[in-house]
C-alpha cells in the first residue's frame, strides 16, 4: 500500500513537469520515458520470458509508421492513434509468431533481428509508406503546437508508468509464476500443465504492443519519419544496455538502467563515442561482477543493512 | 593409500555429504551402497573433483587432493566411469579410449589390453560411440577410465538399465581388472552382487555413512536396515 | 548467358568469404554453446588492425595478413581467458550480454581511433586483376580468397579429426564436464577455440577490406551474415558453414543482379524459409535437445 501511494505521488509530481520545466528538459523527459517503456516491453519478453529479442527496434519503428499511416489514412488525431499503433505492432507480432516461435535462445534472437531487417527493407521499398524518403505527420495541423510538448510528455509518462505497473501486476500473479517456470525449466513447466506456446505468445503480443506505442510517441514529436530513423539499431542496443545495467528480469531494472544511461550520456555529452564506450564497458563490468545489475546490487545492499540491524 | 576424514560435499547451497571417513589400501575394492539420493554419486563426484567438497583430510598416496581441480586429480590417478556413461558421442570408440589415455600414466592398461578385456571394442573401434548399444557404451566408458591407469578407479552404476546377461559380462570383466594395486570404489544397486565382488562395503544414508565393514560375512539384515534408515 | 555464369561464379566466391565469417562463430557456438555478439567486431577489428600496421610499417600483403592473424589469435585467447571464461555457467544470457558489451565498446573504440570514414586495404593492381577464360572474366582476388577458404576448411577439418588437439576440442564440445576427468582444462580449450575464431574472423575481415570498403560500423552486418551462414548451414560440422556461406553468397549475387535495390533482403528471406522448412540447416545434424 505504501508503495502505491509513493508511486502515485511520484506520478503526480511528474505529471506537473510540463508546467515548470523548459522545452529542452521536456524533450529529454519524453526520451527517457519512451526508453523506459520500450525497455519494460523488452524486459518482459527477455528477462521474464527468456526470449531474447534483437528485433524490438523494428516493432518500435512499426509503431511509429503505424501512427503516421493511421493518422493519414483514417484521419485520426495522432494522440488517439497511439493505442492503434500499439495494436498494429501486436498484429505484426501475431503474424511473425508462427515462424519465430519455432526458435529458441540464440536462434530466436537472430530470427527477430532478421525479421527486423526484412521490415526495414520492406518499408523503405513501400510507396505507400513514402519509401526511403519517409512520411510527414499528416495530422500535424490538427494538434496545437503550444500543447504538443506537454501532451507528448503526458502520453510518454502514461505509457512508461502503465507498462511498469502492468508488468509488475502481471508478474506478481499466477501468470508471472507460470512464465518464470517456463523460462527456468520448460520440461518441468509443461509437466505441471503450463501451456508454453500460448503463454509466450501473450507475452510477445504485450511486449510488441508496448514497443509499438513507445515508437509511436517517440516519432510523434518528430513530425517526420524515415526508415533510417525508425529502424535504427541504436534503439535496440540502448534497450539491451538499459536492461543489463539496471537488472535483467527485474521490474526496477529498466528504470534504474535508463537513469544511469542518461546520466552517462549527459555527463559525457562532449563525445557520443565516449558515451557508447562507457555503455559497453559498463555492460561488461555488470556481467562480470554483478549479473543482477543495479537492482541486484540494491537488493544485496538492503539485505546487508537488514543483517546489520538484526545482528 | 586413500585417506579421507570428515568429507562434506555440496551442490550449490545443498549439502549432499556429511563427514564421510574412508581408508582404502592398494588393490582393495569397496562397494558403495545406499538408496537413491543417499549420496553415492555425490561421493564419487567429490572424489574426482566434479563436485565441491571439504574434508579434514583427503589424500591419495600421501598427496593432498583437495587443492587440486578435476584435471589435476585425474593426473594424480583418480578415474571415474560416470553415471549414465557420458560417451563423447561424436567421437569414435577408439578416440574415446585414446582420450582416456591422454594423461599418460604408466601401467598395464592400453588400447590392446582394454580391447582384450572387451573384444567387441576392437571390432567397433572406428564406429561413432553414439551408435553402440548401452552395454557396449558401458564397456567403452569403463575402458576409457582404465586407459588412464588410475590408482583409484571409481565406477558409478555400471549395470544401470542393462540386460542381465550384459550385466554378468561386465561384472566378469570387473573381477578381471582387480589387482595390480588399483583400488576400486563401485556403486551397485544389487547388494548381494556388490558384496560378492567387494572386499569391503560402505552404506550411505542421506549423505552420512550408516554402516561399513568387510564384505565377507556381512550381516544382510543389518545392511538392509542401514539402507532404509530403520533403527534397530 | 555469360552474365549469369559470371553471377553464379561471383556468388560462389562471395559465399566463400561468408563461410569464413560464419566458421568462427559456428566453432564458438558448437564448442561453448554461446553466441559471440562481438564476432562482427573481430572481423572488422582485423581489418582496422591491418590498416594501422600498414600505415606504420610498409609490409608485403602476405606478411601483413599473417601478422594480423597471429595478433588476433592472441587477442582472442586473452579475451576468452580474461572475460568470457568468467561468465560461463548455467545462464546462457550472461556470456551473450558480455559479448554484446564488448561489441559496443570495440565498435566505438574503432570510431574514436580511426574515425567513421570507409577504408580499404591497398593491395595494388592485384585488386582489379582478372583471369579471362574465353569470354568469361573472373577476378583474381575473389578466386584467391575462395581457394584460401577451401584450404582453411580442409586444414581445419584435418586438424579436428586427425590430431590429438582436435580430438580434445570435439570431446569438449560433446561433454565439457567429463573431459576434466581426462585431464583437460576446458577453459584452455575454450580460449584456444576463441583464439582460432578471432584469427579466422580477422583473416576474413582483411579479405573483405581488400575487395571492398569497411567502416567501424560494418561489424553488425558481418555478424548478421555470420549468423545467417550458421543457421542456413546448420551445426555439427564445419562443412555446414561452407554450405551455408555458399548458399547465402549465391542468393546475394543472383538477387543483386535481378533486383539491385534489394540489398540483403533475399538472404534474409532464405533464412526464414530454411527455419520453416529445415530448421536443422542445409547440412546440419538434427539435435535432440
Amino acid at each position: 500500500m505504501r508503495h502505491l501511494i509513493l508511486w502515485a505521488i511520484a506520478g503526480a509530481a511528474l505529471a506537473l513537469m510540463p508546467f515548470v520545466a523548459g522545452r529542452g528538459l521536456l524533450v529529454l523527459g519524453v526520451e527517457m520515458l519512451v526508453l523506459i517503456a520500450l525497455a519494460q516491453a523488452w524486459n518482459l519478453l527477455a528477462g521474464y520470458g527468456g526470449l531474447l529479442s534483437l528485433g524490438h527496434h523494428a516493432l518500435f519503428g512499426v509503431g511509429g509508421y503505424a501512427l503516421y499511416a493511421i493518422s493519414r489514412d483514417l484521419g485520426l488525431n495522432p494522440y488517439t492513434a497511439i493505442p492503434f499503433a500499439g495494436l498494429s505492432a501486436a498484429a505484426l507480432a501475431l503474424v511473425l509468431a508462427p515462424i519465430l516461435f519455432r526458435l529458441r535462445d540464440v536462434y530466436f534472437a537472430v530470427g527477430m533481428w532478421v525479421a527486423a531487417e526484412i521490415l526495414r527493407i520492406a518499408v523503405s521499398r513501400s510507396d505507400w509508406l513514402g519509401g526511403a524518403s519517409g512520411l510527414p505527420l499528416a495530422g500535424a495541423r490538427s494538434i496545437s503546437r503550444d500543447w504538443m510538448g506537454s501532451f507528448t510528455f503526458w502520453s510518454a509518462l502514461a505509457l512508461a508508468l502503465g507498462m511498469t505497473a502492468f508488468v509488475g501486476w502481471l508478474m506478481a500473479g499466477r501468470f508471472g509464476l507460470r512464465l518464470r517456470a517456463l523460462r527456468d525449466d520448460e520440461v518441468a513447466a509443461r509437466s505441471i500443465g503450463v501451456g508454453p506456446q500460448r503463454i509466450r505468445l501473450i507475452v510477445f503480443l504485450i511486449s510488441a504492443a508496448g514497443a509499438g506505442m513507445a515508437g509511436a510517441i517517440s516519432f510523434l514529436s518528430a513530425l517526420f519519419i524515415t526508415p533510417m530513423a525508425a529502424f535504427d539499431m541504436t534503439w535496440m542496443v540502448t534497450t539491451v544496455f538499459v536492461c543489463i545495467i539496471g537488472g535483467i528480469g527485474r521490474l526496477s531494472g529498466p528504470i534504474l538502467g535508463t537513469a544511469l544511461y542518461f546520466t552517462l550520456r549527459e555527463t559525457l555529452s562532449f563525445s557520443p563515442g565516449a558515451t557508447l564506450m562507457a555503455v559497453g564497458a559498463a555492460a561488461i563490468a555488470v556481467m562480470l561482477f554483478a549479473p543482477g545489475g543495479l537492482a541486484g546490487l540494491i537488493d544485496r545492499l538492503a539485505q546487508l543493512i537488514r543483517q546489520e540491524k538484526t545482528a | 593409500m586413500l585417506d579421507i576424514e570428515g568429507m562434506n560435499a555440496f551442490h550449490g547451497d545443498f549439502q549432499a555429504l556429511f563427514g564421510i571417513d574412508l581408508h582404502l589400501e592398494p588393490g582393495e575394492t569397496l562397494a558403495l551402497i545406499g538408496a537413491n539420493g543417499a549420496g553415492k554419486t555425490s561421493f564419487l563426484r567429490a572424489l574426482c573433483g566434479l563436485t565441491r567438497a571439504q574434508a579434514g583430510r583427503f589424500a591419495l598416496n600421501g598427496q593432498a587432493m583437495l587443492p587440486l581441480e578435476a584435471p589435476a586429480r585425474a593426473r594424480a590417478g583418480i578415474a571415474l566411469c560416470p553415471e549414465g556413461r557420458r560417451m563423447f558421442s561424436s567421437l569414435s570408440v577408439a578416440e574415446n579410449l585414446m582420450l582416456g589415455g591422454r594423461i599418460g600414466r604408466q601401467g598395464p592398461w592400453n588400447m590392446d589390453s582394454v580391447c582384450s578385456l572387451f573384444p567387441i571394442l576392437r571390432e567397433f573401434a572406428q564406429r561413432p560411440a553414439a551408435l553402440l548399444s548401452g552395454g557396449q557404451q558401458q564397456m567403452v566408458a569403463i575402458g576409457r577410465a582404465l586407459m588412464a591407469n588410475p590408482a583409484l578407479l571409481l565406477l558409478d552404476e555400471v549395470s544401470l538399465g542393462l540386460a542381465p546377461v550384459v550385466v554378468d559380462e561386465l561384472h566378469d570383466a570387473l573381477v578381471r581388472i582387480r589387482g595390480e594395486g588399483m583400488a576400486i570404489i563401485f556403486v551397485e544397486q544389487d547388494i548381494a552382487r556388490a558384496l560378492r565382488q567387494a572386499d569391503r562395503f560402505l552404506c550411505l544414508l542421506e549423505g552420512r555413512a550408516q554402516l561399513a565393514g568387510p564384505a565377507r560375512g556381512a550381516d544382510l539384515a543389518a545392511i538392509g536396515r542401514a539402507y532404509f534408515g530403520e533403527t534397530a | 548467358m555469360n552474365v549469369w555464369i559470371e553471377t553464379l561464379m561471383n556468388g560462389l566466391m562471395l559465399g566463400g568469404l561468408y563461410a569464413l565469417f560464419g566458421l568462427g562463430l559456428s566453432l564458438i557456438f558448437g564448442v561453448m554453446r554461446i553466441a559471440n555478439i562481438a564476432h562482427g567486431e573481430l572481423v572488422i577489428g582485423g581489418a582496422f588492425m591491418a590498416f594501422s600496421i600498414a600505415g606504420a610499417v610498409p609490409l608485403p600483403p602476405i606478411m601483413l595478413v599473417a601478422l594480423v592473424t597471429a595478433l588476433m589469435f592472441a587477442l582472442g585467447w586473452a579475451v576468452q581467458s580474461a572475460l568470457v571464461n568468467r561468465v560461463l555457467g548455467s545462464d546462457p544470457l550472461r556470456p551473450l550480454l558480455l559479448t554484446f558489451g564488448l561489441s559496443v565498446l570495440t565498435q566505438n573504440l574503432l570510431v574514436e581511433l580511426f574515425g567513421a570514414d570507409s577504408r580499404s586495404l591497398d593491395i595494388g593492381s592485384f585488386k582489379t586483376a582478372a583471369l579471362t577464360l574465353g569470354t568469361l572474366s573472373v577476378g583474381l582476388l575473389p578466386l584467391v580468397t575462395f581457394g584460401l577458404t577451401l584450404l582453411l576448411f580442409a586444414l581445419l577439418h584435418w586438424g579436428l579429426h586427425h590430431s590429438a588437439v582436435g580430438r580434445v576440442v570435439r570431446a569438449t564440445a560433446d561433454d565439457p564436464e567429463i573431459v576434466a576427468l581426462m585431464g583437460v582444462n576446458r577453459k584452455q580449450v575454450f580460449a584456444g577455440v576463441m583464439a582460432l575464431s578471432a584469427a579466422l574472423a580477422a583473416l576474413a575481415g582483411m579479405l573483405l577490406a581488400m575487395r571492398s570498403t569497411v567502416t567501424p560500423f560494418s561489424g553488425a552486418e558481418r555478424l548478421l551474415i555470420a549468423f545467417e551462414v550458421v543457421v542456413i548451414g546448420g551445426l555439427g560440422s564445419i562443412w555446414a558453414s561452407l554450405a551455408g556461406g555458399l548458399a547465402l553468397g549465391l542468393v546475394h549475387a543472383v538477387s543483386f543482379r535481378a533486383d539491385p535495390a534489394s540489398g540483403l533482403l533475399y538472404g534474409h528471406i532464405l533464412l526464414l524459409a530454411i527455419l520453416l522448412i529445415r530448421p536443422e540447416g542445409l547440412a546440419g545434424k538434427r539435435r535432440t535437445r
